[in-house]
């Protein structure tokens, strides 16, 4: 009997159901939380009432350019989307790309950081706005251009394309470096997340839009982008900032985009809404 | 000869062994019931009363069938008439089983052999209804069948499940009986037990309020404060959903029950062990969904689902039953049960549209072991006088959950009268936590031979309106309105 009431104890105390109901884990299986929308699956603004014909008309444009940087010697990816608002010129021969936005996307080891990521201030978006960037059309309805050249904080340039741009060393008295966005800094002002403040700065872009194929619909012109952005740091908050590392071009993914919009359309709604806006661009 | 050529001589054989008639034994009952609700504040709503709330008539037959004298077989049937139209259009009027509803009821229907293969085996199976342990009705160690408590005056009654069983005579003084019971069945409930998820309103139709769920006072006053922001006229509650998860039939979900009973010259005593699950349901989880009304703008649809389950349980067991001169032959009785529970967490979400605007969750059944008890007495002072007496921790319905196993209070005296042509029952149940209480007193009259006629009442006393309207066990047992109404009753019975 001693020998027998131990085990009994033991035999009780291994009668434990150990199992368990939950019933919030049901309520989930019942009614699924929605997972949070991607930035594409996110509802848009309203874009007005798109009237294109060829290549008249109003357009959102995006141009996405890939490539690399090496800040810390390995290669990140980088993505830089520039945003414009877009219609032809008067005379038909240009289309004018008012600049509204750009999103700069840096990928470490497939991880996104924001250390470099700069962020456009609010007065150099205007000031950009206010000089368009004008893309030569070729007259016969179709959409294509080469070396189309974007300055910020320069002008007067002998030679757009190949002229060396101003550094640190050298901007002071160089008439070609202007104050861009009007906030006594030479060149433009872009604000840096992290580490945290100010580059002055000058940027040149070189673009080919390769010929555009523009959908039956009319509401899509979109083509291949070749791009090349050198920036030259001229100052800076912190000294951190003043070196810009290289931008090495990438092709694959590199492309414009266009989508007709209505004239309402607005910068705010293209800036809030562009990934979802042009989630369903031909590719 | 082959094995069917064998079978059927020998069935042959035994069909010329005796009259089949010597083989048959029938038994049975035929019963009229009339009841009619003797409250009008227990219904769904205030002044839902005084009305004839059942008018059934029952054949009952049992019938023993021994082809063998080591072979039965054992059938309870019952034929029920509900009394009741249902017909409630021109064309159902010409089906009489709208007019006149019935149902055919099998209790139990199963085969035992005797003896084989060994002289101390027998075995047994079918359709059965078992009752373990030794107190007069309040079973804390019974769990092979769930009851049947569709009728409160017939608690003792079981909702019959197929199993398989096995009773071992190992010694004379020691009997083994194993059931395996292949699929889980709940237990019944009367009609009234949806009134447990009742919404309140007031005679406009206006929220009042509703049940507390089981969750701690203050995640139900969060809960409800959602609503107290909205005119209670505005907010149309439908009718709770109620749904059942059930278990899913497999293998691990059948039960199995084990007792070892022992008996010697006045003491018996039984140990129990049941794995499988607890037959009255748990509070698992609710939503609730609110919309604008597309009827109504300035209103709001309220729509509340709830889910409940059985939660799986192992119970270790003891009973025992004693009477012996020294103590005047008093009968005492008493069992335990210790149950393992699983643990149940409930969980609540209240959405508007899409928008969950609240969650919360809280343990409702802890894995804690708990005990249910029944311990009573019971003596025959005169011809004409018996008391029954018994403390029950725990009722039949009564789980750790979070509203908790409650202690009672049950009496029943019987006086007989005129050589007991004359019988008088005064029973009751008294919760000794919140003292509401049922009272059940009932007069028989023989009037023939096996034949009854019985007349009494059966009226819940306590509080329908719970003391704190945050905590969901503020509900009385028996006062809240989802333990039924009161109703008088007038029985006529022959059992032959």
């Amino acid at each position: 009997m001693n020998l027998r009431a131990p085990g009994l104890l033991l035999l009780l105390a291994t009668l434990s159901c150990g199992e368990h109901s939950d019933g919030l884990e049901r309520l989930e299986a019942l009614y699924p939380t929605p997972k949070p929308k991607t930035e594409e699956e996110r509802p848009i603004d309203d874009i007005g009432t798109p009237m294109c014909n060829g290549l008249d008309g109003n357009w959102a444009v995006r141009l996405v350019q890939k490539g690399t940087i090496e800040p810390l010697g390995q290669p990140w990816d980088l993505t830089v989307t520039d945003l414009f608002l877009a219609s032809k010129s008067q005379a038909g021969t240009e289309m004018q790309l008012r600049f509204c936005n750009q999103d700069v996307a840096i990928l470490a080891d497939g991880k996104r950081t924001t250390l470099g990521q700069p962020e456009t201030p609010a007065t150099l978006k205007s000031a950009l706005y206010l000089h368009p960037l004008r893309v030569p059309l070729p007259g016969d309805g179709t959409f294509a251009a080469r070396d189309v050249v974007w300055l910020w904080g320069l002008e007067g340039l002998a030679n757009p394309l190949t002229d060396a741009l101003p550094t640190k060393a050298d901007y002071q008295g160089d008439a070609r470096v202007i104050d861009q966005d009007n906030d006594s800094f030479p060149g433009v002002t872009v604000n840096v997340l992290s580490p945290s403040g100010q580059r002055y700065m000058v940027r040149r872009g070189i673009f080919t839009f390769e010929p555009g194929r523009l959908a039956l619909s009319n509401q899509w012109l979109t083509g291949v982008l070749v791009h090349q952005l050198t920036e030259h740091a001229l100052g800076a908050s912190n000294t951190t900032l003043e070196t810009a590392a290289p931008i090495t071009p990438r092709a694959e993914g590199t492309m414009y985009q266009l989508r007709c919009v209505g004239s309402t359309y607005t910068c705010a709604s293209l800036e809030k809404d562009h990934a979802a806006l042009f989630k369903d661009a031909p590719r | 000869m082959s094995r069917t050529a064998l079978a059927l001589g020998l069935f042959a054989a035994g069909l010329a062994r005796a009259d089949w008639t010597d083989m048959i034994s029938l038994s049975g009952r035929l019963e009229s019931d009339i009841r009619f609700d003797i409250d009008d504040y227990r219904g769904e709503k205030p002044g839902d009363g005084f009305r004839f709330s059942i008018n059934r008539n029952d054949a009952i037959v049992h019938a023993e069938i021994k082809p063998f004298d080591n072979v039965v077989g054992v059938l309870d049937a019952r034929l029920r008439f509900y009394g009741f139209n249902e017909a409630n259009s021109l064309p159902a009027l010409a089906d009489r089983n709208k007019v006149d509803p019935f149902s055919v009821q099998l209790d139990q229907a199963y085969v035992a052999v005797k003896g084989v293969p060994f002289s101390w085996l027998d075995i047994k199976g079918g359709r059965m209804q078992l009752t373990w342990g030794s107190a007069d009705i309040f079973n804390q160690v019974d769990f092979a069948n769930s009851r049947d408590f569709y009728d409160p005056m017939d608690y003792a009654r079981k909702v019959p499940n197929e199993m398989l069983g096995v009773d071992l005579y190992p010694a004379p003084w020691l009997t083994i009986s194993a059931v395996w019971i292949p699929v889980f069945k709940p237990a019944m409930l009367p009609p009234s037990t949806s009134l447990a998820f009742g919404i309140d309103r007031d005679t406009n139709g206006c929220l009042q309020g509703f049940p507390a769920p089981p969750l701690e006072p203050s995640q139900t006053r969060e809960l409800m404060g959602l609503f107290s922001s909205v005119d209670p006229c505005s907010l149309n509650f439908s009718t709770p959903e109620v749904r059942l998860f059930m278990p899913q039939n497999g293998i691990a979900d059948s039960q199995v029950a084990v007792k070892a009973q022992f008996s010697f010259d006045n003491l018996e005593f039984g140990l129990h062990y049941y794995r499988g699950r607890f037959g009255f349901p748990v509070a698992y989880n609710a939503v609730a969904h609110a919309n604008v009304s597309t009827d109504d703008p300035t209103k709001v649809d309220v729509r509340y689902i709830a889910e409940v389950l059985y939660p799986r349980i192992q119970v270790a067991g003891f009973d025992f039953s004693y009477s012996a001169e020294w103590l005047a032959d008093i009968g005492i009785v008493g069992e335990i049960a210790v149950i393992f529970p699983e643990e149940v967490t409930f969980g609540l979400r209240a959405y508007q549209g899409n928008t969950r605007l609240y969650e919360a969750s809280a343990t409702n059944v802890a894995s804690t072991p708990f005990v249910k008890a029944t311990v009573g007495l019971d003596y025959t002072f005169t011809k004409w006088l018996y008391v029954n007496v018994m403390y029950l921790r725990g009722f039949f319905d009564e789980f750790n959950d979070r509203y908790g196993v409650h202690n009672y209070a049950v009496a029943t005296a019987e006086l007989k009268f005129l050589n007991d042509a004359l019988l008088v029952r005064l029973a009751g149940i008294l919760n000794i936590d919140d003292l509401s209480n049922v009272a059940n007193p009932q007069l028989t009259w023989v009037a023939a031979p096996g034949v009854e006629v019985l007349a009494g009442a059966f009226i819940f006393g306590g509080s329908t309106v719970p003391t704190d309207p945050f905590e969901y066990a503020a509900r009385s047992k028996f006062g809240q309105r989802a333990a039924g109404r009161s109703f008088a009753y007038l029985k006529m019975r022959l059992t032959f």
